[in-house]
């Protein structure tokens, strides 16, 4: 099978950041793999000093508004734990099996912040946004690296997937075929949070 | 084209034309967020007929990435643009201006600089999938302007955003957002040729190079470099008036009530009309944005217009975020959005000291607290008589007459009391000043106020001001006497009020006057069991009165019952004056029918009077 994967950076984040940062990833990846006609828009983040684009296109804000949503509800149920989301895009083209040409997967873990870390919330909030620019810049090179898989630029976006963890014990629900390309994040999913750039 | 002609080789026109829009294409995005001074026009210009796009497609769509305004600098771009061999070169620049006022530049720093570049190869690419082709399949050609074209569509979706990533697009963003002038701006310079940099400027530069899209015969790039961290130096705020403040305990006591008025008004029905009115942060079609810190040497006036340099752009006008339109439910930063209020530039506000406030005339700049609302209301309109006019005044014989103090406000006989007047014969300067701390009475168009200290003689019409020190009673008659002789020159024929004193203003202070002067002493007055009837005075009784007061004041001062003390209003003067014109009018009565008694009241004054 052929199918580009791209393993983003690991952010830790509050709980109050999940949404903004969500969105800013998966918007971003969204530009890069909307290849019909957009018109762009910026979108400044609310706890972060960064610019991320949007598409510009209604249904697809809705939609990824209303994925974070899930997730949030999913995070909040489970404090604490590493969570990960999985964005997929499929080719169109008849083929016996559904090729994921691309895949791009944040990995997030989420911890609480004690009384002690408010005092260093600025700190942390620059080294977060520090962290959020290299996991932009590695979408940027990355689809700018690979683009043999991406086939005929369409009139419209993508079939895409967004893929949050739903069930205790497993992280994308769906094919067995993207757990292969999930690599070993499955079973990491469930260990303590630990930091750890991959 | 010309390109592939020089190398001997020449790409398909369509791979061409991708090749030229890659060129605007980057320029547009660059500039669009770097450029604040460029056009806002929606540039539309079809593609030309070469592309397979013709007709079908503006030049602002190409790539799939639809960006309305239109930099300055493309409008000429296929002018000036002589060969796609050539680089172009898009310096960034961040300039200072030496002084706010002029549009002099200081220094000047590239802050970025994006080199697009296509680059033959004479052997050509080899494209998967077969090896080198020849051209000669238009199927090929279209397939070859496909990779192309779907390549340089990735890469641009990459450069918008990291047009957005890179540090001088929060300069940008400040810049365009806010309208005040401000000592930096940025700027662009567009060339062919790439300009090395020193070693200390590569040293501090950092470069990010996006994926070349391979053509037949070339590639395209693109590349930045970049300074990572932008430090603008902290600029010494230009000082900007303060806006108009309502001080509440600037003019006298804190517990003026004319001030506790002033709580309840809205501010901008307060202040007064000389107030410097300027917005603290004013929005102009000026760009910039006060620096924080930088290596930048500052100059002490941060402020001025400053125009970018565009070797091309001769129209300036202000340009408008297109990204800020584009569709509902945008978010954007507050940075943008908000042009009011803006940082304030300057943190040292001139210091704002009471003296640097202009006078309002209608305030009266004393210590002493003030009826100030009796000298809004134009001189206590509703609770005295209007101020006589100067030319009306004459009224001397007859108001002297009735002007007597009431034989029951025992306030007028006060220690605080001052008598003052100077009659001649014919026509009698009344000066009688016998009121407490905060009244304000007329005398012949004269607005007297009088505070602790000091004593406010001004002519409404004139505005003349005569302050006297209070205890300089000598000083008061002199000036008085002055203002007499001056208003004698102008008067005209004097008017006699006499019986009509009722009807006109004029005619009831001079009959308040002939009242006051013609009271008895307060000595008297305690003593009298009833009320003392007013008995017109000769014009120099009331001399008597002030040089007998000078020496009865002792004496008399220690039996001034406390009563007596109690501070006077206008609406008590009102109530006195009706009295006054009652007794006149029982005066009159009983004249009539009884003159000696009238006799006997006009010795009782020359006993004293306190």
């Amino acid at each position: 099978m052929n199918c580009e994967t791209c393993q983003l950076k690991e952010l830790e984040l509050e709980p109050t950041e999940i949404r903004d940062v969500l969105r800013c990833i998966l918007h971003t990846i969204f530009f890069h793999r909307t290849l019909s006609l957009v018109r762009p828009k910026d979108v400044d983040c609310d706890f972060l000093e960064i610019t991320y684009v949007q598409c510009g296109l209604p249904e697809l804000e809705k939609e990824v508004d209303e994925k974070i949503d899930q997730f949030t509800a999913w995070v909040e149920k489970h404090p604490n734990r590493r969570s990960q989301i999985c964005l997929s895009f499929f080719d169109e083209k008849q083929t016996p099996s559904p090729k994921r040409y691309s895949k791009s997967n944040s990995s997030k873990g989420l911890t609480n912040i004690g009384a002690n870390a408010l005092e260093e919330t600025s700190t942390r909030r620059a080294a977060l946004e520090s962290s959020v620019n290299e996991v932009l810049f590695q979408i940027i090179n990355f689809a700018n690296e690979k683009k043999d898989h991406i086939p005929a630029i369409p009139d419209r976006i993508f079939n895409h997937e967004i893929m949050i963890p739903r069930f205790l014990g497993l992280c994308c629900p769906g094919p067995i075929h993207s757990s292969r390309h999930l690599g070993g994040h499955l079973s990491s999913k469930l260990i303590p949070l630990i930091l750890e750039d991959t | 084209m010309a390109a592939a002609a020089a190398a001997g080789v020449s790409e398909p026109p369509m791979v061409e034309q991708v090749i030229t829009e890659f060129f605007a294409k980057s320029l547009h995005i660059i500039l669009e967020s770097r450029s604040p001074y460029d056009s806002s026009r929606n540039f539309t210009r079809p593609s030309p007929p070469s592309s397979p796009l013709a007709g079908s497609q503006p030049r602002d769509r190409w790539f799939n990435l639809a960006l309305r305004d239109c930099p300055a600098a493309l409008e000429n771009f296929d002018l000036w643009r002589q060969s796609n061999l050539e680089p172009l070169v898009i310096d960034i620049v961040l300039l200072q201006r030496d002084n706010t006022r002029t549009a002099s530049v200081g220094a000047s720093r590239i802050i970025e600089r994006w080199v697009i570049k296509y680059e033959t190869t004479r052997s050509g690419n080899v494209i998967k999938n077969g090896g080198k082709k020849a051209r000669s399949s238009s199927s090929q050609d279209h397939s070859l302007y496909r990779r192309a074209y779907s390549g340089s569509t990735v890469l641009f979706r990459s450069l918008y955003l990291v047009v957005r990533l890179l540090p001088a697009y929060h300069l940008f963003q400040g810049l365009n957002s806010s309208g005040r002038i401000c000592p930096l701006s940025l700027s662009h310079k567009i060339s062919s040729f790439v300009e090395p940099f020193t070693r200390a400027e590569d040293a501090e530069m950092k470069h990010y190079a996006f994926a070349p899209i391979e053509t037949l015969f070339g590639s395209l790039s693109l590349s930045v470099s970049y300074v990572p961290v932008l430090e603008l130096a902290a600029v010494p705020e230009q000082s900007t008036p303060m806006p108009p403040e309502l001080i509440k305990d600037y003019v006298g006591s804190p517990t003026t009530d004319f001030l506790r008025k002033l709580d309840s008004l809205p501010s901008d029905g307060i202040a007064p009309a000389c107030f410097p009115v300027t917005r603290r942060h004013s929005c102009s079609t000026e760009h910039g944005v006060r620096p924080s810190a930088s290596p930048f040497p500052m100059s002490s006036e941060p402020h001025g217009r400053l125009q970018p340099r565009m070797p091309t752009d001769n129209s300036l006008t202000a340009y408008s975020n297109p990204h800020n339109t584009s569709s509902s439910g945008k978010k954007r930063n507050t940075v943008n959005e908000e042009c009011y209020p803006s940082p304030p530039l300057s943190p040292n506000h001139p210091s704002h000291s009471p003296s640097s406030y202009p006078r309002n005339p209608f305030f009266r700049y004393e210590s002493a607290p003030l009826s100030i609302p009796t000298v809004m209301a134009g001189g206590g309109g509703s609770r005295l008589p209007p101020s006589p006019r100067r030319k009306d005044k004459q009224q001397c014989s007859s108001q002297n007459e009735n002007l007597t103090h009431s034989p029951n406000d025992k306030s007028i006989l006060s220690k605080d009391l001052v008598k003052l007047s100077e009659f001649q014969n014919e026509k009698s300067l009344q000066k009688v000043l016998s009121f407490g701390n905060d009244d304000l009475m007329y005398f012949r168009g004269l607005k007297l106020t009088r505070t602790s200290s000091k004593l406010f003689i001004m002519d409404e019409l004139d505005e003349r001001e005569l302050v006297f020190a209070w205890e300089d009673k000598d000083t008061i008659i002199d000036q008085l006497r002055r203002i007499d002789i001056s208003d004698r020159e102008d008067q005209g024929p004097s008017q006699e009020v006499g019986g009509s004193l009722t009807r006109s203003p004029d005619a009831a202070i001079g009959i308040l006057m002939r009242i006051l002067q013609n009271a008895p002493g307060l000595r008297e007055r305690l003593l009298l069991p009833g009320p003392s009837s007013p008995v017109p005075q000769e014009p120099s009784s009331l001399q008597r009165v002030v040089t007998e007061e000078h020496g009865s004041r002792a004496s008399s001062s220690a039996g001034v019952p406390s009563a007596l003390l109690r501070s006077r209003t206008a609406a008590d003067a009102l109530e006195e004056l009706n009295k006054y014109k009652e007794i006149k009018e029982s005066i009159l009565n009983r004249s009539k029918g009884h003159p000696c008694s009238t006799k006997l009241l006009e010795e009782k004054p020359a006993d004293g009077d306190p």
